[in-house]
């Protein structure tokens, strides 16, 4: 699908596919080296990537994962994925988002996440979880206004810029 | 390390071994079939606990994991894991402790745990994580106890018995 972001820009979504792991590598890197709000601290090589990537796509053969990317003229500059949780959890999917550093407050993680969850409810998962930043106020207002609702705060949960800060989890039942 | 149970058995905790796989199957298939308020609902077969296994002791050897088990004659009744988490969650450990049924409320959760804490401070985990079914109270008490602490609650997290349950999670600070 394709829509207009709030600044005019002409946004593809798509499902993730092999050939995308060079720029997703760069996308993922551009966010490690920014430092933002995200669990990985480390950049990551070709082959690690190619190798994730891979994965991913054998996931979403099975219907135990959802995975997409926002494109802008051939640049990944945000991607949103859901994985499905195992045995009793079976229900449950695990959300995961990001948006490119100069490519935030113009509306494309919303609807990278409207998406992605319309997608997982064909899978059959009922229940999404993510977990966040607790000083990451944007995402968590955008999270609130897509109907998420904590659960749980786990203090000390992430050493961020060499201080311990705390994580918030939230859900929103889908079924 | 040896320990005498409440009633009276002779219990070894320790660390896990490559042969152990059999009776670490064991262990989890009567689990399993007794459909205690564990999160897998399959029977695992001998192949995969044993490749399971040599991925915890290649895990072990990076201090990325600490597996041990408790005997009782020869066989294993009981076993309690940490996994040490990546990039900015290097600090934290998630905890899995499980004990046979005929050997519960003698004890041995309580010192696998007592144990495995003592050794994830030694491989500068700070923080231990743990998930329970809201339903298992007997667990809950042990836990808090042990000085746990609960963070959140997750509604319909768990389809247990044809019923959706919540799950409750918990952290101690060890570091």
């Amino acid at each position: 699908m394709e829509f207009i972001s709030k600044k005019g820009r002409k946004i593809e979504i798509r499902e993730v596919q092999e050939k995308d792991y060079v720029e997703l590598r760069n996308f993922i890197n551009s966010l490690v080296k920014e430092n933002t709000y995200i669990l990985k601290n480390l950049p990551i090589d070709k082959e690690g990537e190619l190798n994730y990537v891979r994965r991913c796509l054998e996931e979403v053969k099975r219907r135990e994962r959802v995975h997409l990317v926002a494109v802008y003229k051939n640049k990944i500059v945000g991607a949103a994925e859901i994985g499905r949780k195992r045995f009793k959890e079976k229900h449950v999917g695990v959300l995961g988002i990001s948006v490119r550093k100069n490519y935030r407050n113009e509306g494309i993680g919303k609807i990278l996440m409207n998406e992605v969850v319309k997608r997982s409810k064909k899978l059959g998962i009922k229940l999404i979880i993510l977990d966040v930043f607790k000083i990451n106020k944007p995402a968590i207002a955008l999270y609130k206004k897509l109907g998420f609702k904590k659960y749980a705060e786990l203090p000390k949960a992430l050493k961020h810029k060499g201080r311990y800060i705390s994580a918030l989890s939230m859900y929103r039942w889908v079924g | 390390m040896d320990f005498i149970s409440k009633k009276g058995r002779k219990i070894e905790i320790r660390e896990i071994q490559e042969k152990d796989y059999v009776g670490l199957k064991n262990l989890m298939n009567s689990l399993i079939r007794e459909n205690a308020y564990i999160l897998r609902n399959t029977p695992i077969t001998e192949e995969e606990q044993l490749k399971k296994v040599k991925r915890y002791l290649e895990e072990i050897r990076k201090k990325e994991r600490i597996y041990l088990v408790a005997t009782h004659k020869g066989k294993i009744i009981g076993s309690v894991n940490v996994e040490r988490k990546k990039f900015k969650e290097k600090h934290v450990g998630t905890l899995g402790v499980f004990v046979k049924k005929n050997f519960r409320n003698e004890g041995i959760g309580k010192a696998l745990m007592k144990e495995i804490i003592k050794r994830s401070k030694k491989i500068g985990i700070k923080l231990i994580t743990l998930d329970l079914f809201k339903v298992n109270k007997m667990a809950f008490i042990l836990y808090k106890k042990l000085g746990f602490k609960k963070y959140g609650e997750l509604p319909k997290a768990l389809k247990h018995k044809g019923k959706y349950m919540s799950m409750v999670l918990m952290y101690k600070w060890i570091g």
